[in-house]
């Protein structure tokens, strides 16, 4: 098969193979697939684009297996099936590329192509491992990687793993590919390989459902856009239909962004406050994952972070806070060099950090309200000053003093911190270091999972705390909430600062264009 | 305060009160809910108690003349070398398994303990003070080696313990030639002239006191049990120690010296072997081979019977200190009505698996 294959994409006017009808799904607290209909016919490339949380991943999962949906069906050419679990999916012709890479690093290239498709045997019972390296070497000479398949995966780049994952979509000759953020770890030349393989599975008849933030490309490679928001489909159309622009519209939604803008002004959120600097972060590095990251916070000042799911805004925040290691930065609490290595250092020089995952991150799920409160300020309550044991009054008082102060609805101090709502939960958390007295608050995504009256509460106590004089770096991939709350906002791309935002610079299409930033065109 | 105006609307708030009567209460050391108790949640609660006291109630019934009298309590029952070694290792345990961790060596441990001690005043001539110094010495070199290996380096707990198992064990053999070692003494009540003067102090740490009539070793067992509770339920590395075990990552983000602390716990476990080492071969006058074997079971044992006795699922020190007593009645309860050692063993392990399922069916029931 030849690389020449440059014509455009074939959108077949045949009747669909595959047709989604009605699905719906909820999580805990979130309708996550809103009714969904989709039909996709063969040789199709269908973009799905939507914001983080949008339901596109959950859609997918539905698609393979991994999920039930509570309604709805799937019919593939024109019978209902029922995909029980993801070898449902594969036996039907379904075969998905996924974002995190599942490869077994111990064993080779070629056992990693045919993992689970059944290797080929001979004598019925031995592997025929020369067969087996020939059938993926075919697949990925397609790739044009140069990938030996004998070599053991582990020992590849992030890059080519990620080759031999689409490899194994390949060979199991699929009727549609699905491929999650595919080109996130690729170069230009890999991700143009990549665009001319998924053209001869279009020319072959194989549909492809490729999920991408990066619009450039799914304006490049997609027949077909779908756009998701909040759960539902809003949208679908052919690509040549959409420009970034529009697209970027679209992935928004107008009137979220009003609300969000409506909110700003209504509370008056301006510029960041003239105040002393109290945080000032300097030539961050994570390898691989945060790249020369500075900024500063101001006593009094909102700063948001704004990105996408596994943009880095996570690592970044983990990395200042001492909660994983740095490889390069300089951290200044007000205008001072401090060395911070673990949590305990960075809470001794007044930061804070709410884990966006505060049921395994905050919470010591076992422990009561009273002693969740009071674990991160356990040596102000002793029953002497030298002497190291908690005196049960002491804390009670305190616990109580917060449980009423942040209004936690709990049937007392004494209830175990696991039958706790979401949103108390995050208030137990609150609770704990606003007794520290602590100058920097780091909120990430304080908001996830709690519903939408509790998180205009967080909203109100993030702005009190910061009109107490605290300063509070505040992590959320809704860009409503950012434009509503924030006073600055910095966007964060694949590790890397990708734009500041100040005062009524601050729209959602702003953070949207910061985010999605723009990729080198692609030959 | 200024959030006091924080709206009390919580709507995703599911919890009612008429639900809070299905939940059980906790136990004192993690300070749960102590209200609305319904006898179903008192019987699983105390159940294992009841049964507890069930068993007793069934020996002194068919052993009434010798169970549970005085001299059976302090001569069978707190027999200092079989008792002391099961409820000390058992609170050593405790420690590390509230932590999540995992410990295999404390059995060992206490062997090259005591074999380090004894060879040291006997084959080595050394003072008691010597002995006893350089036997914790050699438990703090262990414990840190355990706690930095696993704690900092990130080994597995299990692993590095299983590797001290058989390396300690490897150099008691080198220190003591494999061969047991006796204590020279001219009388065997401990009275009377010893051939190396001091270690009559040595001897005499496991010999029984005019007080009850109890042994030395229990009564060291009694402080150190009362120290190890105040340790975890009352001071704050003891709260860190219940936090590590109830969620590492969390603990650590809330600042807590999480490696420090687990690597406490094996400081710890490895002190409270030593001991154990030094007092059971006082006691016997002298080394045996394999001496911390037979304690390596049944402290886990202890242990996680203790874990189903007061709040299912959550180590605690008196807990650990139910579980040893409970296991130590039923051992000498069987021998008191004769039965074969072989069907002791199986009681045992019966008991183990019911009370750990007790634990199990009642976590799962929250």
């Amino acid at each position: 098969m030849t690389l020449t294959a440059t014509t455009e994409p074939i959108a077949d006017v045949t009747s669909p193979f595959l047709e989604i009808r009605d699905l719906v799904k909820h999580y805990p607290g979130v309708l996550a697939v809103d009714h969904v209909s989709l039909d996709i016919r063969p040789g199709e490339v269908v973009g799905l684009v939507g914001k983080n949380g949008a339901g596109k991943s959950t859609v997918i999962k539905i698609l393979a297996g991994a999920t039930q949906p509570e309604e709805g069906s799937i019919l593939l050419d024109g019978k209902e099936i029922h995909l029980h679990n993801p070898h449902d999916a594969t036996l039907r012709g379904l075969s998905f590329v996924h974002q995190e890479l599942s490869v077994v690093p111990e064993l080779s290239v070629a056992e990693n192509v045919e993992l689970g498709l059944g290797y080929p045997k001979r004598a019925g019972v031995l592997v025929d491992f020369r067969r087996m390296r020939r059938q993926s070497r075919e697949v990925l000479e397609q790739l044009g990687g140069g990938i030996p398949p004998r070599a053991p995966i582990g020992a590849l780049p992030t890059a080519q793993q990620r080759l031999v994952m689409i490899a194994r979509a390949l060979v199991t000759k699929a009727r549609l590919v699905v491929l999650d953020e595919p080109t996130g770890s690729l170069t230009d030349e890999e991700t143009s390989h990549l665009f001319s393989v998924i053209r001869n599975l279009s020319v072959d008849g194989v549909a492809v459902i490729y999920v991408s933030h990066r619009l450039e490309e799914i304006l490049q490679i997609t027949s077909r856009v779908v756009v998701m928001r909040d759960g539902s489909l809003v949208d679908d159309r052919p690509t040549e239909r959409y420009d970034t622009k529009t697209l970027i519209e679209e992935i928004t939604g107008e009137d979220a962004s009003a609300t969000a803008l409506e909110r700003r002004h209504s509370r008056g959120i301006g510029s960041p406050p003239d105040s002393d600097v109290v945080l000032d972060v300097e030539g961050l590095e994570v390898a691989g994952k945060v790249h020369d990251i500075s900024f500063s916070l101001r006593k009094g000042e909102i700063l948001g972070i704004a990105g996408l799911v596994g943009a880095g805004r996570t690592e970044m925040v983990r990395a200042i806070f001492g909660a994983d290691h740095r490889d390069a930065g300089v951290i200044r609490m007000n205008g001072e060099e401090v060395s911070i290595h673990k949590p305990a250092d960075a809470i001794a020089a007044g930061m804070v950090l709410l884990p966006e995952d505060r049921r395994n991150q905050g919470l010591i799920r076992d422990f009561n309200v009273r002693r969740n409160i009071t674990l991160g300020t356990l040596r102000d309550y002793r029953v002497r000053p030298r002497l190291p044991m908690p005196s049960t009054r002491k804390e009670r008082d305190a616990a109580r003093s917060t449980v009423g102060d942040l209004e936690i609805k709990t049937p007392s101090d004494l209830t175990p911190a696991a039958w706790l709502s979401g949103g108390n939960q995050q208030k137990l958390i609150l609770g704990r270091w606003l007794r520290s007295g602590a100058s920097v608050m780091i909120f990430d995504e304080p908001t996830h999972g709690i519903d939408v009256g509790a998180k205009e509460e967080v909203y109100i106590l993030i702005e009190q705390l910061a009109a107490d004089g605290k300063s509070i770096i505040f992590i959320s991939s809704e860009f409503g909430e950012l434009v509503g709350v924030c006073h600055r906002v910095i966007a964060v791309r694949e590790g890397r600062i990708a734009g500041e935002s100040v005062g009524g610079e601050i729209t959602e299409p702003r953070l949207l264009e910061h985010c999605y930033g723009h990729v080198p065109d692609i030959a | 305060m200024a959030w006091k105006s924080w709206s009390s609307k919580v709507s995703d708030d599911h919890r009612t009160s008429s639900e809070d009567s299905t939940e059980f209460a906790a136990a004192d050391h993690l300070g749960a809910s102590r209200q609305r108790l319904s006898w179903r949640d008192l019987l699983a609660r105390y159940g294992l108690l009841l049964v507890f006291a069930g068993v007793i109630l069934l020996f002194k019934l068919l052993r009434w003349e010798i169970f549970l009298t005085k001299n059976y309590i302090t001569s069978v029952l707190f027999l200092s070398s079989s008792f002391v070694p099961l409820i000390l290792l058992g609170i050593a345990l405790t420690f590390v398994l509230a932590m999540g961790d995992f410990d295999l060596s404390f059995g060992s441990m206490m062997g090259l303990a005591g074999g380090t001690a004894v060879a040291l005043m006997v084959n080595y001539s050394q003072p008691v003070w010597v002995a006893i110094l350089a036997t914790f010495g050699v438990a703090v070199g262990v414990g840190l080696v355990n706690g930095i290996l696993i704690s900092y380096v990130g080994a597995s707990s299990f692993v590095i313990t299983l590797a001290g198992l058989v390396g300690l064990k490897g150099i008691e053999q080198l220190w003591t030639n494999n061969r047991p070692i006796t204590i020279p003494v001219t009388n065997q009540d401990g009275t009377g002239e010893f051939i190396y003067g001091d270690s009559a102090f040595y001897v005499g740490l496991g010999r029984n006191v005019e007080l009850w009539n109890l042994g030395r070793p229990v009564i060291i067992a009694f402080f150190i049990a009362i120290a190890a509770w105040v340790l975890m339920d009352k001071t704050e590395v003891g709260r860190y120690m219940y936090a590590i075990g109830g969620n590492k990552e969390a603990a650590r983000l809330a600042g807590i010296p999480v490696a420090r602390i687990r690597a406490l716990g094996f400081l710890l476990v490895a002190l409270i072997a030593a001991l154990v080492g030094i007092l059971n071969t006082g006691q016997l006058a002298g080394t045996r081979l394999n001496l911390g074997d037979a304690f390596l079971l049944d402290a886990y044992a202890a242990v996680f019977l203790g874990a189903a006795v007061f709040r299912p699922g959550q180590f605690s020190i008196p807990g650990t200190i139910v579980g040893a007593l409970f296991l130590r009645v039923i051992d000498v309860g069987l021998q008191a009505m004769q039965i074969r050692n072989a069907w002791i063993n199986i009681a045992k392990a019966g008991i183990l698996i019911i009370g750990v399922l007790i634990s199990q069916i009642m976590l799962r029931r929250r």
